[in-house]
């Protein structure tokens, strides 16, 4: 029986959405990588060897994704694999550095990329942004955005249709996960289906936000269709954090393995994990207010929900009832998102 | 008179950017934004709501090293409780270091003879290469320095939650009767099924109290020599894992203060949105645990392993306990 | 404009500059001249020892940005600490330039040279880093040596920094600010002030001289001058700080004045007496001698007016300006000291509820008139607010009393000061 459990292994049989991590020589590239899939603190990445070949890296969020990991010497040649075979090419470009090769570059990449494939995602990540105060780093920011379209417009007027999104990213804060989230949402065929339950969800749950995260990379897949505050973003994200490094502190060699066995023994013997993980925290000690729920949907995702704290106390029952179909349908897409990736592969 | 905590070392070992991290929940990022301390900057720190640390923030520059030894001397050093000196691991000027710590020691020695001493080998997060072996070395070049006074030495980075162990530590030296809230957390845990409690302070995270651990059911015997050798040792409270009865969770030794370093930072997340941190309960893979408000001063964490427990009957466990250990807390620091 | 001559100015005993060291904290950098502050406890030093004055030179942050004088043995060190935020390696910069004085020296006037100083040296730091600077730092010895010289000899200095600064420093003698103007008060002009108006002063100042006569009381002359009552205000404090114009009461018949101890030396003042005279007749009557005029002086006192004095001493016959006889006396030779601070209280506060209430007045006056009898407040004040003389007042307050007049006021107590 065929089930993903997030190890590292490929999986050969499936077919990966794969992603394209260009950039020039130490602007970040192995770090972002890193920090977002290898768990690697940040302050530690300064420690990274460079990358001197390419990388093939898996993940197994909601879809099963493959990010090579170029070095910054990479041509289309060297490559040794189409561009057309990417669905995202993300080039990663230092805040501090001269702008002049690293642009000329990248819009080599993604011009050849776009006349392949018109539909290819072209992700721009103005990384290290950290090292300038909030004001500059803005304004190196929009000054980098105009000139990689003024350069574009000068090659060619016909590439002003190129898709072309910009993020301003750094590894110490959570820009990097919203922005790689972004990037992963384009990549994500059944995106609406999981937007819709999640806007079910929240209707019927009182819940004011919620998002589906991937648990290890704590990127999220999707989140309902109320705005994303960059505040709630940046607290689900430690919040997610604080639970995966609560987990191995109170672990106990005698005991913990037990309590997996007894919960899958006393539910339905029939396959997958019945024990689902879960958490609360509470903001503000009055009834004024709010709760973040915490609800593990499959081994990589989780729900997290923003409610009153006042409904979460009244109406736990309700919310919970709520997450099972909540997770059943997830897990249902999931499924369907599995078969016709093995399916595409015999056809 | 309250005891005064002396925060001393040499200038940019690091003294106010711990005292910023543990009392004024500042991140460590946030530290290099501090400038050098002038002079004494004098803190009354409320610690556990009714006990005040008196901190005294000591400027390491050498003009105020030299004031506080010669005019300062008896202000600086009378009615000290205790003395944190801070190393940096990674010294410029090592022997200058050490004839400023060893003319302190003195002074302290004659003005504050029962005050303890704690050295911090501060900035562990630079040292490239094994960080065990360089520390012990440390130690042991600190103790001979120290002579015939007794000191407790600990490897520190604000980066890392070895801080909170060793203020944890710290802090614990000043709490009277701690002891007695030990004994009393056990009885709780006991209570709620739990392998462990743990209670901390409101506002620094550090740990004030554990439960001793759980005597395993079958030997009742090993239990009672177990219990017998509790009250009294301070120790038993942070170095629980070292107790005689065999641990069957073997739990992370780091927890605590790992645990210490995590709230803080979630708290901080949370102040960062404008909300305030309350509760957390959760329910993992590995273990239930609830996170609670204890006291209007401290926050309690029970960790339980068996499954059966649900969070709703801590919780209420919790709120049942509340007053008394109101009233025990109240006791142990007016005493 | 000033009248009165320079005043001393203190000289500088030394110019030093201190910087917070990252290594060894507060130190002296430079001294003018060397040697003279002893930067060790075992230093010999002349003056002072730095030691004990460190931690007001290089203060806390919250003293930074601050005038701050200390002193120290027979020393008095004036500086104006700053402290800069920016790329230094822990964070801020912090020096000081301060001045060294003799302990009992009047620094009134140096205090805005050295704010001046702290000024210019903290923008050419932000500019061009000229103090932390390695390259630039040591040339801040040829600036406290040109400091220490030129305002020792000359008072002022002028001294390049850099392409863009320089410090620029004159010593003016230091006036205290003076008492706030009332609407009451009467300038009285201690020199010709018509004849210093230049036709570039501002325009109220030009407006408000021409009435200053020594009779018109502030609100008179700002409706006069036809310029805003405030604007008036300050330009007539504008002129007493310069010290051309002293302030006075109010003539009316009805002050009381009072003699001052130093009438008796100034009865022997030949320049008084010869003055007096003259100033005080009527045109074209005879001047009445100096003893007879002293004589008329010794005679107020308080608890009579000057109506009543006037009367008993027949002073209209003797051709004497009485006006000009009180303000000669209050103004030119001090033997007075003006006394017609009458205080009017009611004594039926609101305390007392039970009291009955006031009989019907007979005469109809201002509401806002009783809640301003606490005592707090004097007749000629009452008299410019409701823009009434003093007999009209006088009435008011009879009524507001229930008295019957002359004297008796009924409730209405009047205190005189």
């Amino acid at each position: 029986m065929q089930h993903s459990n997030g190890t590292k292994s490929p999986t050969i049989d499936v077919q990966r959405t794969k992603i394209l991590l260009l950039g020039q020589r130490r602007s970040g590239k192995t770090s972002i990588q890193q920090v977002l899939f290898n768990d690697v603190s940040p302050k530690q990445t300064f420690y990274l060897e460079p990358t001197t070949r390419i990388v093939k890296d898996t993940y197994d969020t909601v879809i099963p994704l493959e990010i090579w990991d170029c070095p910054g010497n990479v041509t289309l040649d060297t490559l040794g694999a189409s561009l057309s075979d990417f669905s995202s090419i993300i080039f990663v470009i230092d805040i501090q550095d001269s702008y002049q090769q690293p642009v000329a570059r990248m819009l080599d990449f993604f011009i050849a990329a776009y006349q392949e494939s018109p539909d290819i995602c072209l992700e721009v990540l103005v990384h290290k942004a950290e090292a300038f105060t909030d004001d500059y780093k803005i304004e190196n920011f929009r000054h980098i955005q105009q000139r990689v379209i003024d350069e574009l417009l000068d090659i060619s007027q016909d590439y002003e249709q190129m898709p072309l999104n910009f993020h301003l990213t750094s590894v110490y804060d959570h820009s990097i996960h919203e922005a790689f989230s972004r990037v992963l949402h384009k990549l994500i065929d059944s995106l609406p289906y999981l937007e819709d339950l999640l806007n079910v969800f929240c209707a019927n749950s009182q819940s004011s936000k919620a998002f589906l995260f991937d648990v290890k990379s704590r990127l999220y897949v999707a989140t309902d269709a109320s705005p994303v505050d960059t505040g709630t973003h940046n607290l689900c994200c430690d919040y997610v954090k604080t639970l995966n490094a609560f987990g191995p502190l109170y672990k106990s060699s005698s005991s913990s393995a037990a309590r997996l066995l007894r919960d899958s023994r006393s539910s339905s013997p029939s396959s997958g994990p019945s024990f689902y993980p879960s958490a609360a925290v509470t903001l503000a000690p009055s009834t004024q207010g709010t709760t973040l729920t915490y609800h593990s949907i499959t081994p990589q995702l989780a729900l997290l929900a923003l409610m009153h704290t006042a409904v979460f106390e009244e109406q736990r029952g309700l919310l919970e009832y709520n997450v099972v179909f909540f997770r059943e349908g997830v897990q249902e897409i999931s499924q369907v998102e599995k078969d016709a990736r093995m399916g595409s592969l015999v056809v | 008179m309250k005891k005064k905590v002396l925060l001393m070392g040499a200038s940019g070992s690091g003294k106010t950017s711990m005292r910023s991290l543990i009392f004024s929940n500042n991140p460590a990022s946030l530290t290099s934004r501090l400038g050098a301390t002038i002079d004494v900057e004098q803190n009354h720190v409320r610690f556990l709501g009714d006990l005040i640390l008196n901190l005294w923030d000591c400027g390491g520059q050498d003009s105020f090293m030299d004031s506080y030894l010669s005019t300062q001397r008896s202000t600086i050093f009378q009615h000290v409780g205790v003395m944190i000196y801070v190393f940096e691991v990674e010294s410029r000027d090592m022997p200058k270091d050490l004839t400023y710590y060893r003319d302190c020691l003195d002074a302290l020695r004659k003005y504050s003879s029962d005050a303890s001493v704690f050295l911090l080998v501060h900035k562990m997060d630079l040292v490239k290469g094994d960080k065990g072996t360089q520390l012990e070395r440390k130690r042991r070049d600190l103790q001979a320095e120290s002579g015939d006074v007794e000191v407790t030495v600990f490897g520190t980075s604000i980066y890392d939650e070895s801080l909170y162990k060793a203020w944890s530590r710290i802090v614990h030296t000043i709490i009277p009767n701690a002891a007695v809230l030990t004994k009393h957390l056990t009885t709780f845990a006991e209570a709620c099924s739990a392998t462990e409690v743990i209670l901390f302070e409101r506002t620094t995270f550090l740990v004030i109290a554990t439960s001793s651990p759980p005597a395993p059911p079958a030997s009742s015997q090993r239990a009672l020599a177990n219990g017998a050798a509790t009250p009294g040792s301070s120790s038993t409270v942070v170095t629980a894992p070292t107790s005689p009865v065999e641990d069957v969770h073997k739990l992370n030794a780091t927890r605590y203060e790992r645990t210490s370093e995590l709230i803080k930072a979630l708290k901080h997340s949370c102040s960062r949105v404008r909300e305030e941190f309350y509760a957390l309960e959760m329910e993992l893979p590995e273990f239930t645990a609830v996170l609670d408000e204890m006291t209007k001063n401290t926050y309690v964490l029970i960790v339980v392993h068996d499954p059966t427990i649900e969070t709703a009957a801590l919780k209420i466990n919790i709120r049942t306990a509340r007053q008394k250990f109101e009233e025990l807390q109240n006791d142990s620091i007016s005493a | 404009m000033a009248v009165e001559g320079d005043s001393f100015l203190p000289r500088l005993q030394s110019v030093f500059y201190a910087v917070f060291d990252i290594q060894q904290g507060p130190k002296i950098v430079y001294q003018v001249p060397e040697g003279l502050i002893a930067s060790t406890s075992t230093g010999i030093s002349t003056l002072f020892n730095f030691d004990d004055i460190s931690k007001y030179v290089i203060p806390p942050s919250s003293l930074c940005g601050r005038l701050v004088i200390c002193t120290a043995g027979k020393s008095k060190i004036v500086g104006f600490p700053a402290e800069l935020r920016g790329k230094y390696e822990r964070n801020y910069f912090r020096f000081n330039l301060c001045f060294v004085f003799d302990r009992s020296a009047d620094l009134s006037c140096y205090e805005p040279i050295v704010r001046k100083l702290s000024r210019v040296l903290t923008s050419c730091e932000e500019e061009s880093c000229f103090l932390s600077s390695p390259e630039t730092s040591p040339k801040i010895y040829a600036i406290l040596e040109q400091l220490y010289e030129d305002l020792n000899s000359y008072s002022e200095t002028s001294i390049p920094v850099d392409s863009f600064n320089s410090i620029e420093l004159k010593i003016f003698p230091f006036y205290p600010n003076p008492p706030p103007v009332k609407d009451w008060m009467v300038p009285l002009a201690l020199i010709n002030l018509p004849k210093i108006i230049e036709p570039n002063w501002d325009l109220t100042m030009a407006k408000v001289c021409q009435y200053i006569d020594g009779t018109n009381h502030v609100s008179r002359i700002a409706h006069l001058a036809d310029c805003d009552v405030e604007l008036t205000r300050r330009a007539i404090s504008h002129l007493l700080y310069y010290q051309v114009i002293m302030t006075i009461d109010i003539f009316q018949y009805s002050n009381m004045y009072t003699l001052r101890k130093s009438i008796q030396w100034l009865a022997d003042e030949p320049h008084v007496s010869e003055e007096c005279g003259p100033y005080i007749s009527n045109e074209g009557r005879s001047i009445p001698d100096w003893p007879k005029l002293l004589h008329l002086y010794s005679r107020m006192k308080p608890g009579k007016t000057v109506f009543e004095w006037m009367q008993d001493h027949d002073v209209r016959g003797l051709g004497i300006d009485v006006r000009r006889f009180t303000s000669f006396g209050v103004i030119k030779v001090c033997p007075y000291n003006v006394h017609v601070q009458r205080r009017v209280q009611h004594t039926t506060g609101k305390a007392q509820q039970g009291a009955p209430p006031p009989p019907e007045p007979a005469l109809a006056y201002p509401e806002e008139l009783l809640p301003l009898l606490d005592g707090e407040h004097h007749t000629d004040e009452l008299c410019t607010r409701f823009e009434v003389g003093w007999p009209t007042l006088e009435r008011w307050l009879v009524a507001a009393g229930g008295g019957t007049g002359s004297g008796d006021f009924g409730k209405v107590l009047v205190i005189y000061r």
